[in-house]
């Protein structure tokens, strides 16, 4: 369970109160022992007095036994003295002789004999016996009233508690003032603390007293604090920034920029000891390169002074100034760069080789497509007209041998196997004619071949550029003989067609189809037909669903300017 | 007699030709050449009559449309009979385009060079049936029908086959399952009469169902 919590000034103030209330009380309490003694003092002296007086006055008048004298005398002194309350005369015998009271003795006087207090209706009442000629002629008995003696105590008393009251209320609002006043640079670095918290900037109170030490103390956790979260701020920065290129310039622009932007530093370089110039890149510096001091030193080789700098790598140093930054945190910083350009180096790498790799291919399927080329037109041309000859000599044998016939079927059929044949291997219609007709003779052949009805339809408004005729050729080719080859299919159309910048190939038929997830793109020729689109930045996507038949789909950017 | 100028870079097949037209006895070889450039040359030179030029289309140096186009504006009176290699429509095509009278493959020579000769001699063209049918099939007009026998989503469906999208893509964009696609693809397919991508495209295209992209 939380304890209950007690504000600090609430707890001063219960010092100021219990402190004023102990020292208040045993100023009261030894004032009031003090005055109660010296009345107590005063009236007994002047009861001592006042008897001994009476004692005097009246002896004679006793010894005369004139009691109506004394009575009077007695009166009188009550008159003079009000305190006195009352007094009487007893004889040696202890007979009252006379006495003051008016309404008659009360007897319950005599019982209670030499006790010295009394109880009275107007307040406690004194009494003392005084012996007349040593208790020959009797006793006088007074009776004195304490009040009047003692009022006067009491109201010093009750005007001492009063004061001492009054005194208190003022001290507890002087206190109440004060304790204010000195909770107050407390407030101050509480809220300065709750800023800091929320990553706002404080100004912390520092009074010229204890306070004022963890003021102090607090100023400097402030101002750490504070570059801590900007030093963490500025490699949050940095790092997305850094994360959004892989352009390695790019990367020290944005790690200069970063640097001054946040105003760490109000110049910022890129240096290299290597370059010609050495100078890379500059951010927020007056200075012209030429007379960069950092760059002069670099180039004389000398250690770089005046400047924080930063060694990123053999090829590139940052120098820094127009401020101060720990080396912790450029530590951090050099670390983000040179990560940075480390992993703009390895992807620069892989996108080299992959190039490369594409260079490779489209070079080896360029020789293959013009070897190919070649010969299918040599089959054409050469092997084609020779055996085109050779039936037209045969027509021309006399006498016709009996076997001319076969031997005329024999060669149109080599003929017609070595047409074919060229024709797989490269037609002559697509570089003659075009895609659209080598398609269509392609799709007529394969399918009427297996068949299996066929539609093309091609809608292009411009010729497509030869390399990429070639590609959507060979594609198409490829996808005509999985139909052929495996789909069962009834119905195969080809769609040809230019839209939005773009060229799409359509191949679909209505066989059996195949789980694409089932099927491994190397076995079913996909992966060939991929990797040509792609080569000319297409994509190929393949839907099939087990007996629902199987489309695929090229999609190849069509460039900027086509040549017709 | 038809006089006849022979235009091939194979030494037999030239032989064989000649054999063939002379054996008819309506033929006369009045020249021979074997390029396209060959041949201008001789027949700018001489005034010799000639009523038809067999030629091949694969030549050396300018080939044989190029060829065919200069002889007929040489001498435009002069008849053009291809004898190819290729037996695709399109040659056949561009060769009448470029002038030409008649067009025949190298493997029906023997059967059909006379008839060709001769019709053309008759001022008549001649193709063979095989091509000739190639080269009308897609020309052919059917009577289509138009985009109301379709509903809307339909529509939407036939349109997006016709962009070339994948079914995928179709169905995301029209928020259906593929198999609704599918299924709205198959009753546009019949309402049409048109089964096949390409058909549904090339309609898609006839009635204007792909205007505004």
């Amino acid at each position: 369970m939380p304890r209950r919590s007690v504000s600090l000034r609430a707890k001063l103030l219960g010092i100021v109160a219990v402190t004023f209330a102990i020292v208040g009380g045993g100023l009261w309490l030894s004032a009031y022992v003090i005055l109660n003694d010296q009345a107590n003092h005063a009236l007994d002296a002047r009861i001592e007095g006042l008897s001994k007086s009476l004692a005097g006055e009246l002896t004679d008048y006793v010894l005369m036994n004139d009691l109506y004298t004394v009575r009077r005398i007695l009166k009188r002194a009550q008159q003079q003295h009000p305190d006195l309350a009352y007094a009487y005369l007893l004889s040696p015998g202890g007979d009252l002789l006379t006495h003051t009271f008016d309404g008659g003795f009360p007897d319950a006087l005599l019982n209670l004999g030499q006790r010295e207090r009394i109880a009275s209706e107007a307040g406690p009442v004194r009494q003392r016996q005084v012996e007349l000629l040593g208790g020959q002629a009797g006793s006088l008995w007074l009776g004195v009233y304490e009040n009047v003696a003692l009022d006067g105590v009491r109201r010093t008393l009750a005007n001492l508690a009063l004061a001492l009251l009054l005194g208190g209320l003022a001290a507890a609002l002087v206190a109440g003032r004060m304790t204010k006043a000195f909770l107050a640079p407390v407030r101050g670095m509480v809220a300065a603390v709750e800023s800091l918290e929320k990553g706002r900037r404080a100004q912390v109170p520092v009074p010229n007293d204890e306070l004022g030490v963890l003021g102090r103390a607090l100023e400097r956790f402030s101002e750490t604090a504070r570059r801590r979260s900007l030093e963490l701020r500025t490699l949050n920065l940095l790092g997305q920034r850094l994360n959004k290129t892989l352009d390695p310039q790019e990367m020290l622009r944005a790690t200069l920029n970063t640097l001054v932007e946040t105003r760490w530093f109000s110049c910022a370089e890129a240096l290299s000891p290597t370059a010609e110039g050495g100078s890379l890149l500059r951010v927020g510096c007056k200075v012209p390169p030429s007379e960069c001091p950092a760059l002069r030193q670099l180039q004389l080789g000398r250690p770089v002074e005046g400047f924080q700098t930063l060694e990123i790598n053999e090829e590139v140093v940052l120098a820094l100034s127009g401020g101060t930054a720990s080396e912790a945190f450029l530590a951090a910083v050099a670390d983000y760069l040179r990560n940075g350009l480390e992993r703009a180096r390895v992807h620069e790498h892989i996108r080299e080789k992959e190039l490369e790799r594409r260079r490779l291919l489209q070079a080896l399927l360029r020789a293959q497509e013009e070897e190919r080329g070649r010969i299918a037109k040599d089959l054409h041309d050469q092997v084609g007209q020779s055996l085109t000859a050779l039936r037209l000599g045969l027509e021309a044998l006399e006498p016709a041998p009996p076997t001319l016939h076969a031997l005329k079927r024999l060669v149109e059929t080599t003929l017609s196997d070595v047409r074919r044949i060229g024709r797989e291997l490269r037609p002559a219609a697509l570089d003659e004619l075009g895609l659209e007709a080598a398609l269509r003779r392609m799709v007529q052949e394969m399918a009427g071949f297996a068949e299996i009805e066929s539609d093309v339809f091609v809608h292009c408004s411009r010729p497509l550029p030869p390399e990429l005729e070639t590609v959507l050729y060979r594609v198409a080719q490829e996808a005509l003989t999985n139909v052929v080859r495996h789909a069962r299919a009834k119905h195969v159309s080809v769609l040809l067609k230019e839209h939005n910048r773009h060229v799409q190939l359509v191949v679909e038929d209505d066989g059996t189809g195949f789980d694409p997830r089932r099927v491994s793109e190397s076995s079913s020729g996909l992966i060939g037909m991929r990797e040509r689109i792609e080569l000319v930045g297409g994509e190929l996507v393949v839907e099939s669903h087990a007996g629902e038949g199987t489309s695929i789909y090229a999609r190849v950017p069509l460039p900027v300017e086509v040549r017709a | 007699m038809i006089r006849v100028f022979l235009v091939d870079d194979h030494p037999v097949v030239r032989a064989g030709v000649r054999f063939i037209l002379e054996r008819s006895g309506e033929v006369t070889v009045v020249g021979e050449a074997i390029s396209g450039e060959e041949a201008l040359e001789k027949l700018a030179k001489t005034a010799t009559e000639v009523d038809l030029a067999i030629l091949d289309l694969s030549l050396p140096g300018i080939d044989g449309i190029a060829c065919a186009r200069r002889l007929k504006e040489l001498r435009p009176n002069l008849k053009l009979l291809a004898l190819s290699m290729h037996e695709e429509a399109e040659y056949a095509e561009r060769f009448l385009a470029a002038g030409g009278s008649g067009y025949l493959g190298k493997s029906s020579i023997e059967y059909e060079l006379m008839d060709a000769v001769k019709a053309l001699a008759r001022g008549e063209h001649y193709v063979p049936q095989d091509l000739l049918y190639a080269m009308i099939q897609h020309r052919q007009e059917e009577p289509r029908p138009t985009p109301e026998v379709l509903t809307e989503r339909e529509r939407s469906v036939v349109r997006g086959i016709a962009m070339g999208m994948t079914y995928k893509q179709i169905a995301a964009e029209l928020e259906l399952s593929e198999k609704t696609v599918a299924t709205y693809r198959e009753r546009a397919a019949s309402k049409l009469g048109l089964s096949s991508r390409a058909a549904l495209t090339r309609w898609a295209l006839e009635v204007g169902l792909l205007e505004g992209d």
